[in-house]
């Protein structure tokens, strides 16, 4: 008889439903296997005690359940009852890690002085655009000018180093379909403080498509000398 | 073999497992004298007892007390009292049998105080009478699983016997 087999033979004595013959089979692997006979002593020793009333009755109070605890704990519907207040209480930390994480970002964008999201970030009235002479672009194109919701677009330019009384300005699509005349501009601060010319329109006026901005100075004898020219493209977002 | 050869090798088969349940029970080189005297006391008090299923039943009791016994005398010697024998409890146990079993009593009730959630569990069930397979269908577990998680609740238990393997 294996342990296993022996353990089950106990297991059913002690059950009080081992049938003679399989008894006479336990108490023999009994006188022949000491590991099964201890079990069977220590299992044959607390039957006998429990059937002391007094000794009874303090191990019924001692195996008792504690007090809002149920035994085992994993079982039935209190089981269940934990499993969904864990998992909730594990939503409950994950969301608000997310919102904590969420807004510490935000925060930490703010002290930063880096821009806030695309979607929060309010929209300028004016759009301001420098412009650089077309034989100074860097990227030797034309220069990209992405235009929004903005009501106003400010192009800024360079005066350059002659000394004029005034300057003039002429703002022409490349398809000649809009041409937009500027007198009597005078240099003043710019973007960044530098010293710039401007012109201002109303970007309706600023359909998307290729434009060139001539600018000219006006000399004190009323000479008009050319400065520079300037080659942009609109781009309308969508 | 005749009758007498036949009972010397039943009691050898008992003394052999009685001496290593007094070995389990933590009595080290004094298990041998504890296995003889529980002999003796079966075959003074319990001569009546001639199967090997009775010696084996009758074995774990008398040894127990006796190995409960030698510890307390042993780990107090001083406060060690000699009972009288011949003065029954009220359950008809000698005065030093029904001490033991009071103080395996006390220590038992002690360790399953401080058994886990599971043996408590099974010993709960237990005693309200239910059987192996009852207690499986009530844990959602397997006959066998039951009988190992009895068998390490009991080997827990052994320690407050003062055993030690």
């Amino acid at each position: 008889m294996n342990r296993a087999e022996g353990g089950r033979l106990l297991a059913r004595y002690f059950d009080g439903d081992l049938p003679a013959e399989e008894q006479r089979q336990l108490f023999e692997a009994l006188a022949s296997d000491q590991e099964l006979y201890n079990a069977f002593a220590e299992e044959a020793l607390l039957a006998e005690m429990l059937r002391d009333p007094g000794f009874r009755a303090k191990v019924a109070a001692a195996v008792q359940p504690r007090v809002g605890r149920s035994l085992p704990f994993l079982r039935g519907w209190h089981a269940r009852w934990q499993l969904a207040g864990a998992m909730a209480l594990i939503l409950l930390l994950v969301s608000a890690l997310y919102f904590y994480r969420a807004n510490h970002r935000a925060e930490g964008n703010l002290a930063k002085g880096g821009a806030p999201p695309a979607a929060e970030r309010p929209i300028p009235a004016m759009l301001t655009v420098v412009l650089l002479p077309t034989e100074r672009s860097q990227s030797g194109g034309v220069h990209q000018v992405v235009l929004g919701d903005q009501q106003t677009v400010r192009l800024e330019m360079d005066p350059g180093a002659g000394s004029y009384s005034s300057y003039r300005a002429t703002l022409v699509s490349l398809d000649t379909t809009m041409q937009r005349d500027f007198d009597g501009l005078k240099s003043g601060p710019g973007e960044g403080g530098l010293n710039r010319l401007a012109v201002e329109l109303p970007s309706h006026m600023l359909p998307s498509g290729d434009y060139t901005l001539t600018v000219s100075g006006v000399t004190t004898a009323g000479a008009v000398e050319p400065v520079a020219g300037y080659s942009f493209s609109i781009m309308r977002k969508r | 073999m005749d009758s007498t050869g036949g009972r010397d090798a039943l009691l050898e088969k008992v003394r052999v497992r009685i001496l290593g349940f007094a070995t389990y029970l933590g009595c080290g080189n004094d298990a041998e004298d504890i296995a003889q005297e529980t002999m003796v006391v079966l075959h003074t008090r319990y001569a009546d007892a001639a199967s090997l299923e009775d010696l084996l039943k009758l074995g774990p009791r008398i040894c127990s007390n006796l190995a409960l016994n030698w510890r307390r005398h042993k780990s107090n010697p001083a406060r060690a009292v000699e009972l009288p024998e011949s003065m029954p409890d009220a359950s008809e146990r000698d005065p030093e049998s029904a001490l033991s079993a009071k103080q395996l009593q006390e220590l038992l009730l002690e360790a399953i105080r401080k058994s886990d959630d599971r043996c408590k569990e099974i010993l709960r069930l237990r005693l309200e009478g239910a059987r192996t397979k009852e207690i499986a269908d009530r844990l959602r577990l397997r006959t066998g699983a039951v009988d190992t998680a009895y068998f390490r609740c009991l080997q827990r238990l052994r320690n407050a016997l003062g055993g030690s393997r």
